[in-house]
């Protein structure tokens, strides 16, 4: 790329434009452009669909490409005795409401079942408008006036499938990849609705489709702009756009592949002072400032847009306080200047995603990656605040500002408007941080050329659609047509995955892991499972097909006709998909361009999900194609694998065929069997795993291949899907720590849980001391018992996602009473309540002790410790020791260390009031006289010993002090200025708190030895 | 027959505590619900004068006329300007919290280490506005630390840095005149001493009682006995004692929740003994160090006189602070007990502790790594690390090995900078005159191999 951003300019906003692209002559240049986002329209003068494809040329510039012609159609079996002739008299019939434009007569095969392979006839109706689609479909359904169709017909064919991704299906268009125009075949066009710099016209069979591969793997100098915004809220209430302004806007614009923004800027309401290396626009009023943005926007032309959580709050708040300060402009951000930017709520609900409520923002041309979503689909996270996810895979903690200080900051002068400015602009960064770091455009890129769907569908759509668009590209290949079905989504349940009966332990000796390669594809390939390969007794029989010849029976008793009669579609996808794979691989570890190898890492990641997914979507009940027999038979075949794999195992490696050791199968779950061989060296059970693997193979049809990947020494099993093991690949040194099951990243889990079972484990595996960890355990108990553990360990957070629960809940509770002691600090709607569970008296409701961290910092209230111990700790603990120890891992909760218990004198309620405070002796604890101090007569001549030890005391708390908010201060980014951030999830949060509480009390204590 | 024996007596000196210096390092009342920003500020308020006054000296008379730019991101793209403000050192290795928490809990956390500099080190100038990376070789060479206020002379660059060529530092405060007293008597002489490190591994107890004897004046002959007369005061610059040990009682198993650790008291009391054998002799200061029972945030404050019950009888005994300002016949004394030139030592790739010493004095600050990693008490609307004056002498306790320079300035300035080691480990002590500010070491030994 020629083009240099690097050169400084007096005016940033020179930048903003697009490169300059060259006149093209359509006679004789052709234009090759990467698609990023497809839509279509009604032609209003040929009332005939147009797609519309947004994409970027190599070179930076901005096309908008038009393809007419392609019209939608969708396909009915001829109903017996229907012939060709009787064709005129369906069209007329389906005409009455529907703009047929042709209807064709054309052999196809149904997807579904095998019937010798015998073409049969269908009727392919092609319609003017995708919208008559449905309408055509149901009319058939019901019946039309037509010999053969006047009951109507069931079943319809391909007439679920969008128009859109119909007609990249059909013209070998896959997400994200890159079309040439050759020179004579398209027309310029001077749309006046259009950003784009190039806009073009072009006839669906005259474009070519350059397939994802090779040279045409690279992806085009894409603009992202990642952005922020901050609002000036009122004390107490979260902001919102009919009342708070909108205060500040930070955008970083960055060219994919370079590794930092070209262009940083921040709109601030009112003066800024000026930041290095950032273009600061001040403005007195908020229209101006919306309106300036928006500007920016649509020049700056940004092909995906990032951010944090934007999709449900920025860009809602900007359209709504817009639209509330009559900004007329603003709402028009896509690449289309005659559409409306708005937010529609969408619901999303998924087997694998969940159920989730959505803002849906349209931005025409503009790719939208919302980083929030991103993470809670693919990242399983305690928390998901951007501090936490910052935390996680940035390693960085993040100053987090109160909505309420931010109006402070913004009333106050150029200077603190400047430090929100700089905080802003950090938060605009993270989101870009993030992506570049977890390679998401990229590796959704690849996805969406793997599978073929739009780039959108990826986080708009489930898994399904994926497997939706391959099998019709497949299907179309090999002259297959797909029923649309009407699924009724029953709840018939099918049998799992085989789990081999856990023998509980912890086992001291090399543990081999032997797994199956992509155990559910490979039996589908194996044994040749499929749609097109699905048997029925009658067709057995109508083609005296023999059993083991022509076609096998599954252990689940469905019947399907062997590769050599037909090879099934299903496996031909998931053979092409893990060939790929496999040639990604290879190119993966012959590539040195990093860049080149990130795209081929997220292919190998994109083509893995995707062959996983086939299985999974032949078992939707709920889904487009629902098979139970090939689900159902892919897993009975696996628990027959696991269970012959068990058995063949134990049946070769014994003491009698002149093994040192018989070996023994202790686990076995889904695609792996764990195998305890007796031999006590690492490189022992490696060979012999591998052997293992290798005899094992060749019991099984091919591509089924049993691997030998990994050892684990030690092995902690606690039960189903819950174990733990240090990792083996090579006998030099281990991998890492793996754990399975042991949920200590629950949110309503404290962090201590985390950390307790997290050090147990390490003990335990990496260092192999179980008696340590028992210490340790005991001593973190007896530190909990005595209120010694820090107040971050013990904080619960839960979302304020709404008031009205249904039951009474801790933190709903707890953020009602913070209300009524301050409204302004108080959390509201959509903020994270912190808190700890407290001593309550007896009778008092769970929910009603929860109490705010901080105020129990405060006034000293005493926290429910057995809550922590009972309801927190001990399960997990009980989980990993038990195994260990039997039953005397109960010792480890009750005994000598919980017998010290240390309760905080609260300094509010209950017999506070009527209480005198009475110094005591330090030494010795009886009631001081007037005239002494620090320490009773008695204790005097240990004195010095006692001054010492709070001295020892106060000065560690003084260190702490120190560290502590030194770190705040450089973490701010400012010596000169105090610390604001109040990150909860920053874990020296409550710690800043309670150490400053520490030492003023400790000091005090201290300044009693006036003398002695 | 009576038999003369010369009555040689102690020389006296006049005395001045400084006590508006020297009050500003005692905090009776501790608060701490401040922040460490105050500090920050209060001492760039403080100093940005004299260090503009300085920057107005060396650099407006240059042929490019450079500018001075008030706020440091008010700096033009290649504008030759000035700016003044607090230096921010960026080091991946300065210990940090976080880190430390947020590793895995189970290791315990790492060593400290002996030098913070790494690879990708950077130096910003930072004032109220904002802060500004430093380039420059001027930058890269020379020896900067977290919290001295600074002028740099340069343009920014392209990418927004600040390009420097010169730097300077405060106009140099002022420093009492020495009043030359023609008399025939001899000099007076001050004896510094650190590190008795009682109780520790090195310490030797007739050493120690040598050194008593020495600064009473009961060994040697009567010309020595006349030297020791001429001193007039004895100042101890912290680490007299070890930490005190923790004796854990470990006969009876691991209890929970129950402190029994005592602390073993014994160095104190020798350190009273002898405390108590020198103050009849001669007027002692004793700063508190490190490994003393203080408090470990700067300034330390006066070790408790009570644990000191027979030395604190005693006229002449003062438990002070560290650091430590005082005027012996109008000569003034800073001193420190050691931990402000280590912190510095840190940040330096050079190991001469002197030269960090001299630099300490040409900053104007005695302790500028204070907060950001030297422990020190949140102040709010002072800084007393500060040098409001000119030490005539200059003394750091507990360093590695002895070592002396008298810096002089052309404007007649004087300050004898000493390096003391720590008696424990070398035995050795210094003597500073009073007159000439010349100062040499005396050490002490009780092994017979010389």
């Amino acid at each position: 790329m020629d083009v240099d951003y690097t050169i400084p300019v007096d005016d940033p906003s020179l930048l903003w434009q697009r490169p300059i692209y060259k006149k093209i002559d359509p006679a004789a240049d052709s234009i090759v452009f990467q698609q990023i986002e497809a839509d279509e329209y009604m032609d209003s003068i040929a009332h005939t669909p147009v797609v519309r494809f947004y994409g970027i040329t190599e070179i930076g510039n901005s096309v908008i490409c038009h393809v007419t012609g392609f019209l939608p159609y969708f396909y009915v079996p001829a109903p017996m005795g229907f012939k060709v002739e009787n064709i005129p008299t369906f069209k007329t019939a389906l005409e009455r409401n529907n703009s047929v434009v042709k209807v064709e007569w054309k052999l196809k095969e149904s997807i579904y079942g095998y019937h010798g392979g015998e073409q049969s006839p269908f009727l392919k109706i092609t319609l003017k408008d995708p919208k008559n689609v449905p309408t055509a479909k149901r009319a058939i359904e019901r019946g039309i006036k037509c010999p053969g169709f006047s009951d109507g017909i069931k079943t319809t064919y391909e007439s679920n499938i969008a128009y859109l991704l119909r007609f990249m299906i059909d013209c070998k268009i896959k997400g994200a990849n890159w079309i040439e125009l050759p020179s004579g075949t398209y027309q310029m066009r001077e749309d006046s609705n259009s950003n784009a710099q190039i806009n073009v016209e072009i006839s669906y069979d005259k474009l070519i489709s350059h397939q994802p591969e090779g040279d045409w793997s690279k992806i085009a100098p894409l603009r992202i702009m990642s952005f922020d915004i901050e609002c000036a809220g009122r004390k107490g209430i979260f902001p919102e756009p009919k009342s708070d302004p909108v205060i500040q806007i930070a955008s970083m614009i960055t060219v994919q592949g370079e590794s930092k923004p070209f262009i940083r800027n921040v709109m601030v309401l009112n003066t800024c002072a000026h930041i290095v290396g950032t273009h600061t626009m001040s403005f007195d009023r908020e229209e101006d400032l919306l309106a300036a943005w928006a500007d920016f926007v649509r020049k700056v032309d940004p092909d995906v847009v990032i951010g944090y959580n934007t999709s449900n709050f920025d860009f809602p708040y900007l359209l709504d306080r817009a639209k509330y300060l009559g900004v007329n402009k603003f709402p028009f951000l896509g690449r289309l200047n005659d559409i409306r930017t708005e937010a529609k709520d969408t619901k999303f609900s998924s087997k694998a995603y969940g159920n989730r409520e959505n803002k849906a923002i349209n931005m025409e041309g503009r790719l939208q990656l919302d980083m929030l979503q991103v993470m809670q689909r693919d990242y399983k996270l305690r928390s998901y605040t951007l501090n936490a996810v910052c935390a996680e895979f940035l390693g960085e903690q993040k100053e987090d500002v109160h909505h309420s200080i931010i109006t402070e900051l913004q009333n106050g002068n150029e200077e603190t408007r400047r430090r929100l400015a700089v905080y802003c602009l950090k938060d605009a960064y993270l989101p870009q941080r993030l992506m570049d770091k977890l390679m998401c455009l990229i590796n959704y890129i690849e996805m969406a050329r793997v599978t073929g769907v739009p780039f959108n569908y990826l986080l708009a759509r489930g898994q399904q659609i994926k497997v939706v668009s391959q099998l019709y590209r497949k299907a179309l290949e090999n002259g297959f047509v797909i029923p649309a079905i009407n699924s009724q989504g029953n709840e018939d349940q099918y049998e799992g995955a085989t789990v081999i009966e856990p023998r509980k332990g912890y086992y001291d000796v090399p543990i081999a892991t032997l797994d199956f390669a992509s155990l559910y594809p490979s039996i589908m390939m194996a044994h040749n499972l499929c749609y097109t390969t699905l048997l029925t007794p009658a067709v057995i029989q109508k083609f005296n097909l023999v059993k083991d010849i022509d076609y096998v029976v599954t252990p689940n008793n469905d019947a399907f006709v062997k590769a050599e009669r037909r090879k099934g579609l299903l496996p031909i996808i998931l053979t092409d998909l893990l060939d790929a794979r496999k040639r990604a691989k290879a190119d993966l570890k012959k590539e040195t361009d990093p860049f080149k190898r990130a795209v081929l890492d997220g292919r190998q990641l994109a083509l893995k999900i995707s062959a996983n997914s086939v299985y999974g979507f032949t078992g939707a009940t709920i889904g487009k194609l629902p098979c139970l027999q090939i689900s159902s038979s892919v897993t009975a075949y696996g628990r027959v694998m696991i269970e012959r794999t068990k058995q063949e195992v134990e049946s070769i490696f014994t003491v009698e065929n002149g093994y040192s050791h018989t070996a023994e199968v202790i686990y076995g779950d889904t695609d792996s069997v764990m195998v305890k061989f007796g031999v006590k060296e690492l490189e022992q059970a490696m060979e012999l795993g591998r052997q293992a693997a290798e005899l094992v193979t060749e019991k099984f049809e091919k591509p089924i291949k049993l691997e030998f990947e990994k050892v684990y020494f030690p092995y902690l099993l606690i039960n189903k899907k819950r174990y733990a093991g240090l990792y083996w690949t090579r006998p030099e040194k281990y991998d890492k720590m793996d754990t399975k099951g042991i949920e200590t990243v629950r949110r309503d889990n404290c962090r201590l849980v985390q950390s307790v079972i997290d050090t147990c484990l390490r003990k335990i595996l990496i260092d192999r001391d179980v008696v340590g960890a028992q210490e340790y355990t005991k001593q973190i108990i007896a530190d909990l018992l005595q209120n010694k553990i820090d107040m971050a360990q013990l904080v619960i957070t839960k979302a304020l996602s709404k008031t009205d629960y249904a039951n009474k809940q801790a933190h709903v509770e707890l953020a009602e009473r913070m209300r009524q002691r301050d409204a302004g600090s108080a959390p509201g709607l959509g903020d994270r309540v912190a808190y700890v569970i407290i001593k309550g008296g007896k009778g008092v409701a769970a929910y009603d002790k929860s109490e705010d961290p901080l105020y129990v910092l405060e006034k000293n209230i005493p926290i429910d410790t057995k809550y922590y111990l009972d309801n927190q700790l001990s399960k997990p603990l009980m989980r990993i020791f038990e195994p260990i120890l039997g039953d005397k891992a109960e010792s480890l909760l009750t005994g000598d260390h919980t017998r010290t218990i240390q309760v905080s004198t609260p300094s509010i309620g209950g017999l506070m009031k009527f209480a005198v405070k009475t110094a005591t002796c330090l030494g010795c604890k009886t009631p001081l006289k007037k005239d002494e101090s620090a320490v009773c007569s008695g204790c005097k001549s240990r004195a010095p010993e006692l001054y010492q030890k709070q001295r020892n005391i106060v000065n560690e708390l003084e260190v702490r002090f120190s560290r502590l908010w030194t770190q705040c201060q450089r973490c701010q980014g400012s010596l000169h200025q105090e610390v604001l951030c109040t990150s909860k999830d920053c874990p020296i949060f409550y710690m800043r708190k309670k150490v400053q509480k520490e030492i003023q009390d400790g000091t005090a204590t201290l300044d009693r030895f006036i003398d002695w | 027959m009576e038999t003369a024996t010369p009555l040689i007596h102690r020389r006296k000196a006049a005395f001045d505590d400084l006590s508006s210096l020297q009050d500003n390092f005692l905090v009776k009342t501790r608060d701490y619900r401040l922040q460490y920003a105050h500090l920050y500020f209060t001492r760039l308020v403080l100093m940005r004068p004299k260090v503009l006054e300085q920057a107005k000296k060396q650099w407006n008379s240059l042929p490019s006329k450079p500018k001075h730019v008030e706020k440091v991101l008010d700096v033009q793209p290649g504008e030759i300007s000035y700016l003044v403000g607090t230096v921010y050192t960026e080091m991946k290795l300065k210990p940090n919290i976080l880190n430390d928490i947020t590793k895995d809990h189970w290791i315990a956390a790492q060593p400290d280490r002996p030098k913070y500099i790494g690879d990708d080190d950077s130096v910003y100038l930072e004032d109220e506005s904002g802060r500004v990376k430093l380039t420059g070789m001027a930058v890269m060479d020379g020896l900067f630390v977290t919290g001295i206020i600074m002028g740099v002379l340069g343009s920014e660059d392209e990418n927004g840095d600040f390009k420097v060529v010169d730097v300077c530092y405060t106009l140099p405060p002022p420093q009492e005149p020495i009043r030359q007293m023609e008399t025939d008597e001899a000099d007076k002489h001050v004896a510094l001493v650190s590190g008795l490190g009682i109780g520790g591994k090195s310490f030797k107890p007739l050493e120690l009682d040598l050194l008593a004897e020495y600064l009473t004046g009961e060994i040697g002959d009567i010309k020595e006995q006349t030297e020791c007369a001429n001193i007039v005061r004895v100042i101890f610059a912290g680490n007299s004692i070890v930490t005190p040990e923790i004796v854990e009682d470990d006969s009876k198993g691991k209890k929970y929740g129950y402190d029994r650790a005592s602390y073993f008291t014994e160095p104190i009391k020798i350190l009273d003994n002898f405390l108590r054998e020198v103050c009849s002799g001669i007027p002692v200061d004793i700063m508190p160090g490190e490994s003393d029972p203080s408090s470990v945030t700067i300034p330390q404050q006066p070790i408790h006189h009570a644990l000191l019950p027979s030395a604190r009888r005693y006229s002449t005994f003062h438990n002070v602070t560290n650091p430590y300002w005082s005027s012996i016949d109008d000569i003034t004394l800073l001193g420190t007990s050691g931990q402000t030139i280590d912190d510095i030592y840190k940040y330096a790739k050079s190991e001469n502790r002197l030269e960090m010493a001299v630099k300490t004095l040409q900053w104007g600050h005695m302790a500028p790594t204070a907060p950001d990693t030297l422990w020190c008490y949140p102040f709010k609307d002072k800084d007393p690390f500060i040098m409001k004056q000119r030490p005539h002498i200059y003394f750091i306790g507990n360093q590695d090995k002895f070592a002396t320079e008298l810096i002089s300035d052309k404007d007649g300035q004087h300050t004898r900078v000493v390096m003391l080691p720590s008696f424990a480990s070398t035995g050795t002590i210094a003597l500073v005159n009073l007159r000439t500010l010349e100062c040499r070491s005396v050490s002490f030994s009780t092994s017979f191999s010389n």
